[in-house]
């Protein structure tokens, strides 16, 4: 969907001009999700009001409603996400209501961003592609994977060595922070969920000490990882993914304040597959 | 393309009143960068010189990010919430579109 009709010039344009978008996520909305329970309350009840009305329902779909609440239209993903079935479906609705033109209510914004961490917490992003990333890679391939890493303050500081910082030394990065970070390298997969289906066989993250200029430590990183991970959700599905990877790590020595996080992998396979994870720091 | 995107836009926002008054990051960039999208490769050699490994690691991860292609899903103003969306429905006079899915569509990890 995101990739095709929510990548779609016109259809972008529609659902500005006359609707209010709102996109959920399953998991948010089970028992344990995150999401309020009056929103739970609601989302169960249109779900309910598209039964009783014998539309499409599932777990993966496209709902109309209308500005007081109630069940339009509905459609499966598998129609959905071919451009031409959810503009009919969206321009049968436009014209049954006679909703007239207008801009976006909700200000368009950047959806993946860093969310929030305690202090001294130090947050990562991580971008993952497999071969082939863009329209020609079909399903799981159309675009790249992203994670938000938050790194506690003592995770952080397991980083950094423990001794004063001297060049041409070198030391273990600490196992722990070390598999926080190495354990989303794998590509994109249908499988959202981190655990505790990813299961790390083994991991090495070196540092070795380059330099102490003006206030500022700086350490280059170099590793391997080798993991497995289901493709499927909820389905004993794994794949093996082994990469090597290069980075570097800048801090205060004084405050060990970390300034700079950057981690890439030099090369990476999922079978005879490559892909690539790039993770840097974001504050 | 752009231009004609930027048209649309502004057209848009005239018409949005005083609500909206930017798009996001991403999709100003695409505006700026064109429609094309070069999928960058997975694979780069590592250079022989370990002086220019710093400089490798960061055009790597330059080359990595999503790119503004990649990200036209922001240029949707989405709701938060179901009941943030029924709310400006009611005030509004329009239909919601809800789409629900398994997994996290912003970030691809679906």
């Amino acid at each position: 969907m995101r990739a095709g009709p929510l990548s779609n010039d016109t259809v972008i344009d529609t659902l500005n001009r006359y609707f209010v978008p709102v996109f959920v996520s399953n998991e948010d909305y089970e028992k344990a999700g995150g999401a309020s329970p009056q929103e739970k309350k609601e989302y169960s009840r249109l779900f309910d009001e598209f039964l009783e009305k014998k539309l499409p329902c599932g777990t993966v779909h496209v709902y109309l409603i209308d500005p007081d609440g109630h069940a339009i239209e509905s459609m499966h993903v598998a129609n959905a996400s071919k451009t031409d079935k959810l503009m009919a479906m969206v321009r049968r609705c436009i014209d049954r209501l006679d909703i007239p033109s207008g801009g976006p209510l909700v200000k368009p914004r950047d959806t993946s961003v860093a969310p929030p961490g305690p202090a001294g917490s130090v947050v990562l992003h991580l971008v993952s592609r497999g071969e082939n990333t863009g329209p020609q890679g079909g399903s799981w391939r159309e675009f790249p994977a992203e994670n938000w890493i938050v790194l506690s303050a003592d995770q952080a500081q397991a980083l950094l060595p423990s001794d004063k910082p001297t060049p041409g030394t070198s030391y273990e990065m600490n196992a722990a922070t070390a598999t926080k970070i190495l354990k989303y390298f794998y590509p994109q997969s249908e499988d959202p969920t981190d655990s505790p289906w990813t299961k790390v066989d083994r991991e090495a993250l070196k540092a070795t000490m380059l330099s102490v200029d003006h206030g500022t430590a700086t350490a280059r990183l170099e590793g391997s990882v080798q993991l497995q991970r289901n493709f499927y959700p909820g389905k004993y599905s794994p794949e093996r993914m082994t990469a090597t990877v290069l980075g570097f790590v800048q801090w205060q020595p004084q405050t060990h304040l970390i300034t700079s996080f950057e981690l890439v992998t030099d090369e990476a396979k999922k079978d005879n597959e490559r892909y690539a994870v790039a993770v840097r720091m974001e504050r | 393309m752009s231009r004609r995107y930027a048209v649309i836009a502004v057209a848009a926002l005239i018409s949005a009143g005083a609500s909206i008054s930017v798009l996001p990051r991403a999709a100003r960039a695409a505006e700026s960068s064109g429609e094309v999208c070069v999928a960058p490769k997975v694979a780069v050699p590592r250079l022989g010189d370990p002086a220019q490994w710093p400089a490798w690691v960061d055009q790597r991860i330059k080359d990595l990010q999503p790119m503004p292609q990649e990200r036209k899903f922001d240029r949707i103003g989405w709701s938060r919430t179901v009941l943030g969306a029924e709310k400006l429905a009611k005030e509004y006079g329009r239909p919601i579109f809800l789409f629900t899915h398994d997994g996290r569509i912003n970030t691809g990890r679906c």
